[in-house]
């Protein structure tokens, strides 16, 4: 019972131990990298995001990521952490620019350019589908090519 | 040494000049011999290319440090295996690079086309030397690679170079720049004869088989390219993605959509003489953002971590890019007359129909990219303020409009031409409909509520679906004519008709590609600075660093650290993430640590140190179905492989064709 009682005693002693050395990441990481995927990082000559930087001891990753854990702490969320890094490094720092005023158009222009596509495959199908004059009265050797035509065509892409 | 590179670039000037005039002036006085010198010319350029390319990779290899380019790009301990990535591994040598494919493309297309396109042969040799001269302009001129170091009026050399870019030293980087200029460049033949065709006023039939192969060619060298670039990313980066929209990523991307929709149209005009006009605007397109995307590289407009250095060529590109695009818009509305559509849509739910949209969906997403690459340089000149647009711009447009496209791959195939009949509509969606919905509302039972990845699965779902009803319709039709294993009947319907059935499985390879995209949506990470022994947890997985290893060499020093992974306590796999220190360069880089499986990757960073440099910092992730996309690309490969296979059956077909104009017959000829 004792040697149990031993046993125990250096199982749950290493347990606790390997727990100390056990951890599921900085806590704050997953959070902070959120934020950091909507912050574009300014480091030469990245085009990631924050989040996404991986340059080595990049200086403006570093710096954003020091200055938004206390605000993380302090409460704040991501709505007013991205306002204070906005207010801080201009808007060139939001990884996407607010629907807003002039970038507005940014989001509507693709959508718009398909809009006005969409308006165009219409005309050409309508003109497509225009009648055309009937062709005169053919013979029936055309006819016959027609058939063939119709069979084959159905045969292919 | 240099001077012969430089002296065979220079007379290589000489002769693209010579070329075009006399590939021209033969072509207007009808004078045979002349037009025959002008396709010799098109050799003696690409005999001089090569010499002036042969000198400058033996220059690398002799570790030549009185050549500027040399000196900057490589250094005396760079292995072997990547010196000769130097040639494509800075500006000079890789503008370089790009004539010598060009060159070489050029002498393949005029010898194997000069005699079934002699009509047209001196205006392609005319337009395919005037792009080789515009390069060899700037090989010559503004971006020697042959230039110089100079001191004091005597020429130097310094005692090594500064070594090639840490992140091109990777396997993946002597396949990924050769892959996607085999993709730039080829797409510059099908404008060529387009061009030629228009002032020759053809119709368009006898080119257009030509092209079509050359377009599908290029296309595969261009998809190639472009997922090795994404799988570079993938193994380099270390940002645990392997698509950033960046500018330059995005630029490689904008040409292969424009010959996805060309390689699609192009149908109409061969079954149906429709869509002309944007057949030759897409040809056209597709080169031209070839041009545009290696202005975006070289011009400093953007920033990306893939651009050269900011340098004097941008304004000749600028240039290039105005006049060819000026005079292409010109040669196309003076050429309108010849490109009209000889057929009638009959009904609005037909193939003719379905390609329309799916080319209006093509260009939609073309346009996003392409608008969203330069917003910020427009949004600055309209309003004065600097702003960015990265990925969350890009995923928020092209999301939506992508799964769009990944619709029309289902139904647009299996609609008739002419017109599609309801009992057709339903014996062909029925099941992949439900089955889609069915899928659905399993993943959403699963707690999957996210609109586009619900979306994205049913449809994966859907499109897989028809294009194996598509095939197992077909080899059930010759299985029961002819009997034999359902595979076999498969593998002969495919033979048959390749590229009906090479297009579906290339299909297929964006049903996988979607899968491993959608995937995305489910990435774990975690990171954390770790000692010795210590573990860090994510998901099922347990990440011990076991070992912190040092080493150096000639060319970098190297800190491993190695990772003892476990899944659910039994043990996974032993990995190793690098972090790299090159010497020459004095940048660091990161050697990411990858285990693949079809389900998720294990994906390991030795991502840098703690502040105070003892502990290192461990990145880790689990990112879902990434193995479907570089699958994905393997079936879309093998599918484009087997359309430009010929077919078993030759199909000769009819097509309709309006002669003339109101009120004359409708004749039917055979093609």
């Amino acid at each position: 019972m004792k040697r149990f009682g031993t046993a125990s005693a250096g199982v749950l002693v290493a347990l606790s131990l390997a727990a100390q050395t056990v951890s599921t990441g900085d806590k704050m990481h997953g959070r902070l990298r959120a934020i950091g995927e909507k912050l574009k990082c300014q480091c030469t000559p990245c085009s990631y995001t924050v989040g996404s930087c991986n340059m080595l001891n990049c200086h403006f990753r570093d710096e954003v990521n020091a200055q938004i854990r206390p605000m993380l702490t302090a409460g704040l969320d991501e709505t007013a952490i991205l306002a204070k890094m906005r207010e801080k490094y201009g808007l060139v720092v939001l990884a996407a620019p607010p629907a807003e005023g002039f970038n507005l158009l940014g989001y509507l222009m693709p959508f718009l350019a398909l809009a006005v596509g969409l308006l165009v495959v219409r005309q050409v199908i309508l003109r497509w589908r225009r009648p055309r004059p009937t062709p005169a009265p053919v013979s029936p050797a055309i006819d016959r090519f027609r058939d063939q035509m119709e069979k084959e065509l159905a045969d292919l892409e | 040494m240099e001077n012969l590179g430089a002296l065979a670039l220079l007379l290589a000037f000489c002769l693209s000049l010579y070329t075009i005039l006399a590939a021209l002036v033969g072509k207007w006085k009808n004078k045979p011999y002349l037009a025959a010198t002008a396709e010799r010319g098109v050799l003696a350029v690409w005999a001089l290319v090569t010499a002036a390319s042969g000198i400058l990779i033996y220059l690398i290899y002799q570790n030549d440090f009185r050549l500027s380019f040399i000196a900057g790009h490589s250094n005396r301990d760079l292995p072997a295996a990547f010196k000769f990535t130097v040639w494509w591994g800075g500006q000079e040598g890789s503008l370089l690079f790009w004539l010598f494919i060009l060159s070489t493309y050029s002498l393949v297309a005029v010898y194997a086309y000069r005699r079934r396109h002699r009509d047209m042969m001196g205006y392609v040799i005319a337009i395919l030397m005037t792009i080789q001269m515009f390069f060899l302009v700037l090989v010559v001129f503004p971006a020697s690679p042959f230039q110089v170091l100079a001191s004091n009026g005597e020429i130097t050399a310094v005692p090594d170079g500064r070594g090639l870019n840490p992140l091109l030293q990777h396997a993946m980087m002597r396949i990924h720049p050769p892959m996607l200029y085999l993709g730039y460049v080829g797409f510059s033949v099908p404008f060529a004869f387009a061009m030629a065709s228009l002032i020759t006023k053809q119709k368009g039939e006898t080119w257009l088989a030509t092209t079509r192969i050359w377009t599908m060619v290029t296309w595969l060298f261009q998809t190639c390219g472009v997922m090795l670039g994404g799988r570079w990313a993938y193994a380099v980066l270390g940002w645990g993605g392997y698509w950033g929209w960046d500018p330059v990523e995005n630029a490689s991307l904008l040409p292969w959509i424009t010959a996805t929709a060309y390689l699609h149209s192009v149908m109409m005009q061969e079954k149906k003489g429709m869509m002309k006009v944007w057949n030759i605007t897409l040809v056209s397109a597709t080169f031209f953002l070839c041009i545009f995307g290696t202005f975006l590289t070289r011009s400093g407009i953007v920033q990306s971590v893939h651009a050269f250095s900011e340098g004097p060529i941008g304004k000749y590109f600028a240039t290039f890019l105005a006049i060819g695009i000026a005079g292409t818009v010109y040669m196309i509305l003076d050429r309108l007359e010849y490109l009209k559509s000889e057929s009638q849509l009959e009904s609005v739910v037909s193939r003719e129909s379905s390609f329309l949209f799916n080319n209006l969906v093509l260009l939609a997403s073309c346009f996003a990219i392409l608008w969203g690459t330069l917003f910020p340089v427009i949004s600055e000149l309209f309003t004065g303020q600097q702003i960015s647009v990265g990925p969350p711009f890009f995923n928020k447009i092209n999301i939506p409009i992508g799964l769009f496209l990944l619709f029309l791959t289902g139904v647009g195939p299996l609609f008739a031409w002419r017109r599609t009949s309801v009992e057709s509509l339903k014996r062909n969606f029925l099941w992949p409909s439900v089955a889609a919905l069915g899928l659905g509302v399993a993943l959403a039972a699963f707690r999957i509520w996210n609109f586009y990845v619900l979306m994205s699965f049913m449809l994966c779902c859907f499109v897989a679906l028809t294009i194996l009803g598509e095939f197992y319709r077909g080899a059930r039709a010759i299985q029961a004519k002819s009997g034999g294993s359902l595979a076999g009947c498969a593998v002969e319907l495919t033979h048959r008709n390749t590229r009906r059935y090479g297009g579906y499985i290339v299909h297929m390879g964006m049903v996988l590609l979607f899968i491993g995209f959608t995937g995305q949506a489910f990435t774990l990470e975690a990171q954390d600075e770790l000692s010795v022994g210590e573990t860090l947890k994510l998901g099922h997985y347990s990440f011990r660093l076991a070992d912190l290893q040092k080493s150096d060499n000639a060319n970098y020093a190297t800190g491993v650290a190695v990772v003892e992974v476990s899944r659910d306590g039994r043990p996974f796999d032993t990995m190793r993430a690098e972090q790299r220190f090159y010497h020459a360069s004095q940048q660091p880089t990161t050697v990411v640590a990858i285990h693949p499986r079809i389900q998720e990757d294990v994906y390991v960073v030795y991502a840098g140190n703690s502040n105070d440099g003892q502990r290192p910092v461990i990145q880790v992730f689990i990112n879902p179905l990434v193995t479907w996309v570089w699958v994905g690309t393997f079936v879309v490969i093998l599918g484009t492989l087997v359309a430009l296979m010929p077919s078993k059956v030759k199909l000769a077909y009819a097509r309709t064709q309006i002669v003339g104009t109101a009120a004359q017959h409708e004749t039917v000829r055979h093609s």
